[in-house]
């Protein structure tokens, strides 16, 4: 793998990951703010893989592997209170969220 | 041969602890067992006794033996169970048996009746299993496994009769007043293991101390003996102690516990040569002790509490003995005086047991109803005053010349102390006088119906009635022959202070100026009491005034101590109660709550409940670290 090859998906990476971050930040709607969560963690993956690559390492892929199986974990923590969520308020926004607040 | 049994004189009595304790604390039937159960207790006790004879027969060298288990290893300290047996520890385990079997003889007809008498004799055998570990012992950390053991079993005989709170806080007073003269032992322990690295006793003879060393764990070893053989400052509990069974007042009196501290001095007599400053001291308080006891008693009426303080005059003696260098006079003095204050007590046991009262007020006349009683407490009488030719009149006149002789040598002081103890001699023979009038002679003045005691408690009357008589046979006068007690047995292991020579004339002229002061006494106290019965207490306290009623209130002492440390003690609690509870009770953790309240009140408005701006958070912590990063 070529320096600029590396480099192209590095900057998919950035891309991906500044889309995560500015979709959690923006976004008013808890379903798609886990989306956006998803966004990161495939964004730091895929991090992890082009190293990988580019130095002829396992190691990089093999935590990988660890960060899909914790994607995998997290979906399902994150769905099942996302439908909890809905069930209680009716309603995936922010803004009504606050009953654990001080 | 014996030498292999010795380990077994000093389990037997442990053996019987254990046994006839777990016995009678399992099987609830075994304690209706008295009988046999003081049976066992006693003859444990008089196997133990006859072991220690016939090693005491067949004695030539010291006898060393051990267990094959340390009692603990520290390296490089290491304590073994290791007892030496030379002439001083077998003669006071022959003291320490001989008198207990009689006493634990006497005490199944004394106990006999009483409901815990398991109990009871489980903890006399492991008093005499302690005494041995304390004087056979052959290191300091055993002999001090010895002496907790003694004050242990102190606490559980003299608090026997729990059920009475008097009885109880008396056990605690005995209890608190050892360990305070233990801190004593356990300095000056520390001090001679820094010095020299040992513990062993013998190895400690042969390092030679500066005086400084010797001179603080002297007097270290002094204290920690005022407190076991009750001695000013510490001796106000063994007047206390008699709220324990009578015979364990003979027991504490005459066998073990007091004897204790006499022991070790006479043990550590190598510290005192090196630095013979520290006698005056020993000598000093002895005097004063065996003064302030002798007075204290002349105005009891209690029975057991004039025998209590005239051992405390007695142990003054010892010491006072000590205090002039002679060691082995003051373990002569030990044996005799075990004989007859053992007897002294066991007689006044017998008079209690069919009396049921302790105070002399209401006695009298007793020798016609219970004889053997009242003529074997007479020898008693008679000998503590020092009538030759019984037992007390040898080691007593010995004491007095004793001090006399230091004066001679040039000590002006010695001269006082002999002048003292003179005195102390007459008011010896006076209120041991008073009360023998008191007790047997006269008219009964109580309202009980009274007779003999049992055969049981008989024997072991007579037989320290005779040991009374004769005790005294083996340390005679060197005018008469020389001390073979002194001289021939306990020198090998005891080295006495080299004294000079008394010419022959102080020397008879000392033995006629005891005799004389003896009789004297006895004479007063036949005047006073003799004569007039309880009438005398009116005409000796119209006499004395003030003073009479400050010694019958038992010389204020333990007002005294209330006042300076007990009330002082509450002040400093009830300081540290305002400085501790104000400042450090109050101020400071207020201080940290409301700062901590003050800190989570501000951090908590950054919890608005709006999960967008948690993770605006996030990433903004996360931008300053990886700025953090990049600027270190």
């Amino acid at each position: 793998m070529s320096i600029e090859i590396l480099y192209s998906v590095l900057a998919l990476a950035g891309a991906l990951f500044s889309m995560g971050i500015l979709g959690l930040l923006l976004r008013r709607n808890l379903l798609l703010a886990f989306l956006s969560i998803e966004l990161l963690i495939n964004a730091a993956n895929l991090n992890f893989l082009s190293f990988s690559r580019y130095h002829n390492e396992p190691t990089g892929a093999v935590f990988v592997l660890f960060g899909i199986c914790l994607a995998a974990v997290e979906a399902v923590v994150g769905l099942g209170l996302i439908v909890r969520v809905f069930r209680v308020q009716q309603d995936l926004g922010f803004a009504k969220l606050s009953s654990l607040r001080w | 041969m014996v030498s292999t049994l010795l380990p077994l004189g000093l389990a037997l009595p442990l053996l019987g602890a254990v046994t006839i304790g777990l016995g009678g604390l399992w099987l609830p039937s075994l304690r209706e067992q008295r009988q046999l159960l003081g049976g066992i207790a006693t003859l444990l006790v008089g196997i133990t006794f006859s072991l220690f004879l016939f090693t005491f027969l067949g004695y030539e060298k010291p006898l060393y033996f051990a267990f094959t288990w340390d009692w603990f290893a520290l390296e490089p300290l290491r304590v073994p169970l290791r007892y030496q047996v030379d002439s001083l520890s077998l003669w006071m385990a022959l003291i320490i048996t001989g008198i207990g079997t009689l006493i634990h003889l006497y005490s199944i007809g004394y106990m006999g009746s009483d409901e815990g008498a398991w109990r009871y004799f489980a903890l006399l055998n492991l008093f005499i299993f302690s005494m041995l570990t304390l004087v056979l012992a052959d290191s300091l950390p055993l002999l001090f496994l010895g002496w907790e053991g003694v004050g242990a079993c102190s606490y559980f005989l003299i608090g026997f009769w729990f059920a009475e709170e008097g009885n109880a806080k008396a056990a605690q007073k005995a209890f608190i007043m050892n360990r305070i003269g233990d801190v004593g032992l356990l300095a000056a322990m520390i001090i001679l293991y820094a010095e020299t690295g040992t513990f062993d006793i013998d190895r400690l003879k042969s390092f030679s101390y500066a005086g400084d060393t010797a001179y603080v764990v002297g007097i270290l070893l002094f204290f920690a003996a005022t407190g076991k053989s009750a001695q000013i400052p510490l001796y106000t509990w063994l007047p206390d102690a008699m709220a324990g069974p009578t015979p364990v007042s003979a027991l504490i009196h005459a066998a073990t516990m007091v004897t204790a501290g006499i022991y070790l001095l006479a043990r550590m007599d190598f510290l005192y040569n090196s630095a013979p400053e520290a006698l005056y001291i020993v000598a000093g308080i002895g005097v004063a002790t065996a003064l302030l006891g002798a007075a204290i008693a002349l105005a009891q009426h209690d029975i057991k509490r004039i025998l209590a303080y005239s051992t405390v005059s007695q142990l003054g003696f010892m010491f006072a003995s000590i205090g002039a260098g002679a060691y082995t006079l003051a373990i002569f003095h030990v044996f005799t005086h075990a004989f007859f204050k053992a007897l002294l007590f066991l007689g006044a046991g017998s008079v209690i047991h069919t009396v049921d009262t302790q105070d002399i007020r209401e006695m009298g006349g007793l020798r016609a109803k219970m004889p053997i009683t009242g003529v074997t407490f007479w020898v008693g009488v008679l000998a503590i005053a020092g009538l030759p030719p019984l037992a007390g009149f040898f080691s007593k006149d010995e004491i007095l010349a004793a001090t006399y002789t230091r004066g001679q040598a040039g000590e002006t002081l010695y001269y006082i102390f002999w002048g003292i103890l003179m005195g102390v001699a007459f008011l010896t023979a006076f209120y041991m006088g008073r009360m023998a009038w008191l007790t047997f002679e006269g008219t009964y003045r109580g309202r009980v119906s009274i007779h003999e005691s049992p055969m049981v408690m008989t024997i072991p009357l007579l037989l320290l009635g005779i040991g009374s008589v004769g005790a005294g046979f083996v340390g005679l006068p060197s005018i008469l022959g020389g001390s073979w007690l002194r001289e021939k047995w306990l020198s090998r292991s005891v080295q006495d202070m080299a004294l000079p020579h008394l010419s022959h004339e102080t020397e008879i002229f000392l033995i006629i100026a005891s005799t004389m002061i003896a009789i004297i006494g006895l004479l007063a106290a036949w005047y006073l009491y003799g004569k007039r019965g309880i009438e005398g207490d009116k005409l000796l306290s119209a006499r004395l005034a003030g003073i009479y009623a400050w010694l019958a209130s038992q010389a204020k002492v333990d007002l005294l101590y209330e006042r300076i440390f007990v009330q002082s003690y509450y002040v400093i609690a009830d300081l540290a109660k305002d400085i501790v509870g104000s400042w450090v009770g109050r101020l400071l953790p207020n201080t940290v709550v409301k700062g901590i309240q003050g800190l989570s009140d501000l951090f908590s408005r950054l919890h608005v409940g709006y999960v967008p701006l948690y993770v605006a958070y996030m990433i903004g912590a996360g931008l300053l670290f990886v700025l953090w990063m990049v600027l270190t």
